[in-house]
């Protein structure tokens, strides 16, 4: 007799009644699994965030400074300024805001009444909001290439002479990170990996999401808030940003761990969102 | 299909298929009453047929077993019973002929995929496809662990044959 038949012989195992009847009482006796729990879970997860979130906006621009001497102690700066809408913070916890820190810089706003004041002023095509903390108190201005606002005072100064070109060029460089290329790189990074491995595995490439795009109405409606209000209000908090950012990370856990039909689809996909939930805080940490 | 009619229907296969990859009994009894009460509390949602959606939460009981018990031996400070292997109990069937015994040790030998191919190709005489299904691995995958697995089996079994 081949080993063959031999192993279709242990197909015939008897079964056990009593044991059957014994696991299948223990099963009975469980009780249904309690839906309500897993949504008081969910609930209490999200709160718990905006909660984290919520401390972070109160407590993050909050100034401790001490120093009671006339030197400037920081100066803030915020790209894409536009005039009248003064848009700059006191934190480099908000997207776009930089901290200078810039001797020349410093130098010029310590002596800006020595400038000259510009009767009728007006802003250039290219603004950038500064905002210069000294003696624990801010002062406002909007920097363009022809002139300097003073936003508190109403006053303008004339943007003349070498030094007024520096420091314009200076706040107005573009602010480009040299870690920026990780972001793009780690998108294609990820999506070639996960095409290799189904390759490799000859899985079939598959929406892991199903049919269930509603899942992505909530995600979708946050970031046109986030635009709009980017573009209306003002920068955006990074801790809050990076709080959605989990949420939504979780969030794409959750639909995958719904809709994925194999172990390995679930794997990879977690993975993958996972490496996007990194990624999108790294592009938030970078800016 | 209500749960009474599943339990009947694949109780039988899903302790034969635990019991031939573990070797205690009583974990054997644990690993399947685990299976059937995974099977109570989820929902099914029709992506694969019930036996697949079973035998797989049957296998990822079973590969969840066998991760602890690694994990487990990696342990520092782990207490001395928890390290020991369990006690190695056949099946009373198994041991009622001497074909059987020999066959059993001989798959217990085997890594636990080339096992797990065997008692799906061979034992229980499944297709292709199906193995494919239940694995979530590919054709040619299955093909050469079976191969693979024949082959030790036909040398642990003839090197006892040698022994003997």
């Amino acid at each position: 007799m081949d080993i063959e038949k031999k192993l279709a012989e242990l197909n015939q195992m008897p079964e056990d009644e009593q044991l059957k009847r014994k696991i299948q009482s223990v099963i009975v006796e469980q009780k249904a699994p309690k839906k309500r729990g897993s949504v008081w879970k969910e609930i209490t997860m999200i709160v718990a965030i905006c909660s984290v979130a919520f401390f972070l906006f109160v407590t993050g621009t909050s100034q401790t400074n001490q120093a009671t001497s006339n030197e400037i102690e920081h100066i803030y700066t915020y790209f894409g300024g536009e005039e009248n809408e003064f848009r700059a913070r006191t934190s480099t916890l908000y997207v776009g805001v930089q901290e200078m820190t810039n001797a020349t810089t410093t130098a010029f706003f310590e002596h800006i009444e020595t400038m000259e004041k510009m009767e009728n002023g007006y802003l250039g095509d290219y603004i950038v909001d500064v905002i210069v903390v000294q003696n624990n108190e801010q002062h406002r201005y909007q920097i363009s290439n022809v002139s300097l606002y003073d936003v508190d005072n109403g006053v303008y100064y004339n943007g003349e002479g070498a030094l007024f070109g520096e420091v314009f060029q200076v706040l107005h460089k573009p602010k480009i990170n040299s870690y920026s290329f990780i972001v793009p790189l780690g998108v294609i990074l990820m999506n070639f990996l996960q095409w290799a491995y189904y390759k490799y595995r000859k899985i079939k490439a598959e929406n892991p999401f199903g049919d269930n795009w509603g899942f992505f109405a909530v995600p979708l409606f946050s970031l046109v808030c986030i635009f709009a209000y980017h573009a209306f209000v003002g920068p955006l908090y990074k801790p809050i940003l990076i709080m959605l950012s989990i949420l939504f990370g979780y969030m794409l856990l959750r639909v995958v761990k719904r809709h994925a039909k194999t172990y390995i689809i679930l794997k990879v996909e977690t993975y993958k969102a996972i490496a996007t939930t990194i990624l999108l805080i790294i592009l938030i940490l970078i800016y | 299909m209500d749960f009474e009619q599943i339990y009947e229907q694949h109780f039988g296969k899903i302790y034969q298929y635990i019991r031939y990859m573990v070797t205690n009994a009583e974990l054997a009894e644990d690993l399947t009453q685990e299976t059937f009460l995974r099977v109570y509390k989820n929902t099914f949602r029709h992506e694969a047929s019930i036996t697949t959606y079973i035998r797989q939460i049957a296998r990822n009981i079973v590969y969840d077993y066998y991760r602890k018990k690694a994990l487990i031996q990696w342990l520092p400070f782990t207490k001395s019973h928890e390290q020991e292997e369990m006690i190695y109990v056949p099946h009373d069937w198994i041991v009622q002929s001497e074909t059987r015994k020999a066959l059993y040790e001989a798959l217990q030998k085997l890594k636990p995929i080339q096992r797990e191919v065997l008692i799906y190709r061979k034992i229980e005489e499944l297709s292709i496809q199906e193995t494919c299904e239940i694995m979530s691995v590919s054709a040619m995958k299955v093909a050469n662990t079976q191969r693979s697995a024949m082959k030790t089996l036909e040398q642990v079994l003839g090197g006892e044959r040698d022994g003997y």
